[in-house]
């Protein structure tokens, strides 16, 4: 069982000073994995504050219990001060860190606790959603959260860092039919997408598409394209797209007319993300491109 | 030898180029004129299209600018009725398309029947199938010569779309012979209750729109249609007892494992083939004796087959290594071998 060690042994914990440079790199990726991290601040405070020797003992007794409870993945640092600490869940959002947090303060309220020891725990949850912020504003801001809170096990979570970037998406449609290329193109404008700005543009062919530089640049790209186009077809553009080296941008919806399950399964081979078969709905289209941005 | 003057010939070559000329600018004319009309098709496309993404695709309301004044604007409508209907699948965006039809484009239609031209009949026939003009059907029965094979096939479509009984009441009669790729065409717009009700009465079908059937209800996939096609499997037709098979492992599901063992034995390899792919339906449990009784079998396919069929089964590694220490078929072995060391290579 992982009860609250005793023991008063030093327990050899990451400092803001190392934590920064961490904090820097995951921070970058944010924007290109798409992944939030999340930093959890905590508080104890302890009933007899006036024993200096005694606080040493609980805050070594806390640190260890933290450091039991994190995950590999986590990382947890001392802040300055005593009895604060802060743990960085990366690829975590502001659900997952607070079910860590009321996991812990369970955990600690069900211990059997020195008497001579007792203590309170308070966090504050801040989730990370953009590339903008410094490790320094988190710090300072924890301390006035911190500092504001007057309930013992309170939770306060910080949501001045969880606005996402708006990211440019780029749309391109290969559909000969020019009606339903622009009935496609009127689709995927209409719908509104938090955090990402759409460009959307229609192609005749794949021959257009592949002679236009507008598929080179770096930005996640969603291709709508029939399977059979004019000059250059969809399952060569599709093989050209998919040995380019940053290949992993594009999300390729195919559009055909052939229901047969080996078609679909050498689509889906060849590096189709989705098959749609002709005719289909076009809010059935919507509501798997929701999805589509949702997993972006 | 014959004898022409310089003259003669000389009258001749100025004749031929007349002629040749005459149909060079023939030609030039109705190329001019398929522009001409491509150009204004276009024209009106451009200038409508707002109107009609409003009217279809969301609740914009009919305006009479939407209804077709010309032919040539009615040859755009179409082209923008079936752009809609070929690739978007949403019943509020058909009805709309198909009242539009009755309402403004019946009556050309019905003209066009009339023609003498055959094109033009035949278009006007596609069309009433396309916008779902029930209307116009007697119209189709009156203009259509029925020797004619296409004619009948095109009112035969008519009315698996729109006269779906009438339909099982003309193709009973038999009085037709299409390809088998044409009644499949003809079976794919019923659904599955009246593929029912014709595999009910199969027998009495021509034979190209029997085997025709088995595919199109097979293809449909439906757990419904299992029954019929089982009671198939005892047919005579040897065709019919091997597309049912193929049939029913498209469906994939075996319900009676009894039914296919004596196809084991059958003497017709492509049977036999069929059964080995189907058993992987069933637990390799009940049907491993079988199975390798396949793997014995004189015919590649069906050896290679039934050694798939083994080693798709979770047992069927162990089962196919067992297989190899107890047989003296060197065939058999050998396609055993050749499966596991597949098995071995893509783990």
């Amino acid at each position: 069982m992982n009860t609250l060690s005793k023991t008063v042994q030093k327990v050899n914990i990451l400092k803001v000073i190392n934590i920064i440079p961490l904090f820097d790199v995951l921070k970058a990726n944010i924007i290109r994995s798409h992944m939030e991290l999340t930093v959890i601040f905590l508080k104890a405070t302890v009933s007899d504050s006036y024993q200096n020797n005694l606080i040493e003992a609980v805050e070594e007794q806390i640190a260890h219990f933290l450091v039991s409870k994190v995950r590999n993945t986590d990382m947890l640092f001392r802040l300055e001060g005593s009895l604060r600490w802060g743990i960085l869940l990366p690829q975590n959002g502001e659900e997952e860190g607070k079910a860590f947090l009321n996991r812990i303060f369970q955990l600690v309220k069900n211990e059997n606790f020195p008497s001579d020891s007792a203590f309170t725990l308070q966090g504050i949850i801040v989730e990370v959603k953009n590339d903008q912020v410094m490790f320094d504003d988190l710090i300072a801001k924890q301390f006035e959260v911190l500092s504001q809170l007057s309930e013992p096990w309170e939770i306060e979570v910080v949501t001045s860092y969880n606005s996402q970037p708006i990211e440019r998406v780029k749309v391109s449609i290969l559909e000969e039919n020019v009606i339903f290329g622009e009935v496609l193109e009127l689709t995927v404008q209409k719908m509104i997408v938090d955090h990402f700005q759409l460009e959307t543009k229609v192609f005749s062919d794949g021959h257009e598409f592949l002679q236009s530089d507008w598929y080179l640049s770096g930005h996640t790209h969603i291709v709508i394209m029939n399977d059979i186009l004019p000059r250059e077809n969809g399952l060569n553009v599709l093989h050209t797209l998919r040995k380019m080296a940053n290949q992993k941008k594009f999300i390729i919806y195919m559009m055909t007319n052939r229901k047969s399950l080996r078609d679909m399964i050498y689509a889906y081979e060849s590096g189709v993300d989705q098959y749609l078969i002709k005719p289909f709905d076009l809010n059935l289209f919507q509501a798997q491109l929701k999805r589509t941005f949702a997993r972006l | 030898m014959i004898e022409l003057s310089i003259q003669l010939l000389l009258s001749i070559i100025a004749i031929l180029f007349l002629f040749c000329g005459v149909a060079m600018m023939y030609l030039i004319y109705q190329r001019r004129n398929e522009e001409r009309k491509k150009y204004e098709m276009e024209k009106y496309i451009q200038k409508t299209k707002i109107l009609w993404q409003e009217y279809i695709l969301e609740d914009g309301r009919f305006t009479d600018t939407l209804i077709p004044k010309s032919k040539i604007q009615i040859l755009a409508v179409e082209h923008i009725f079936l752009s809609y209907l070929r690739n978007i699948s949403n019943p509020i965006i058909q009805q709309k398309i198909y009242s539009f039809a009755q309402m403004n484009l019946k009556e050309y239609y019905k003209n066009e029947l009339k023609s003498r031209n055959w094109s033009k009949k035949m278009n006007a026939m596609y069309r009433i199938a396309d916008f779902h003009i029930k209307e116009l059907i007697s119209a189709c029965e009156v203009s259509i010569n029925y020797k004619r094979s296409i004619e009948l096939f095109q009112l035969l479509k008519i009315y698996s779309i729109l006269e779906k009984e009438k339909f099982i009441q003309e193709i009973l009669l038999c009085n037709y012979s299409f390809s088998e790729s044409g009644y499949k065409k003809l079976f794919s717009y019923l659904e599955v209750e009246m593929l029912q009700r014709l595999l009910e009465k199969i027998e009495i079908l021509q034979q190209a729109a029997q085997y025709a059937l088995i595919d199109t209800i097979a293809a449909k996939g439906s757990m419904d249609v299992i029954d019929g096609l089982e009671e198939l499997l005892a047919n005579e037709d040897t065709e019919i007892r091997i597309r049912t098979l193929r049939g029913l492992e498209r469906i994939g599901v075996i319900r009676d494992l009894e039914m296919y063992i004596p196809f084991v034995d059958s003497t017709i390899w492509e049977e036999r083939l069929m059964v080995a792919k189907l058993f992987k339906y069933a637990p390799l449990t009940y049907t491993a004796e079988h199975l390798e009784k396949l793997l014995q079998d004189s015919n590649w396919w069906v050896r290679s087959k039934a050694a798939s069929t083994i080693i798709e089964d979770p047992r069927g590694y162990q089962r196919l290594k067992e297989f190899i220490a107890t047989t003296n078929d060197q065939y058999a072995i050998d396609m055993a071998n050749e499966v596991l060391e597949k098995r071995m290579r893509a783990v």
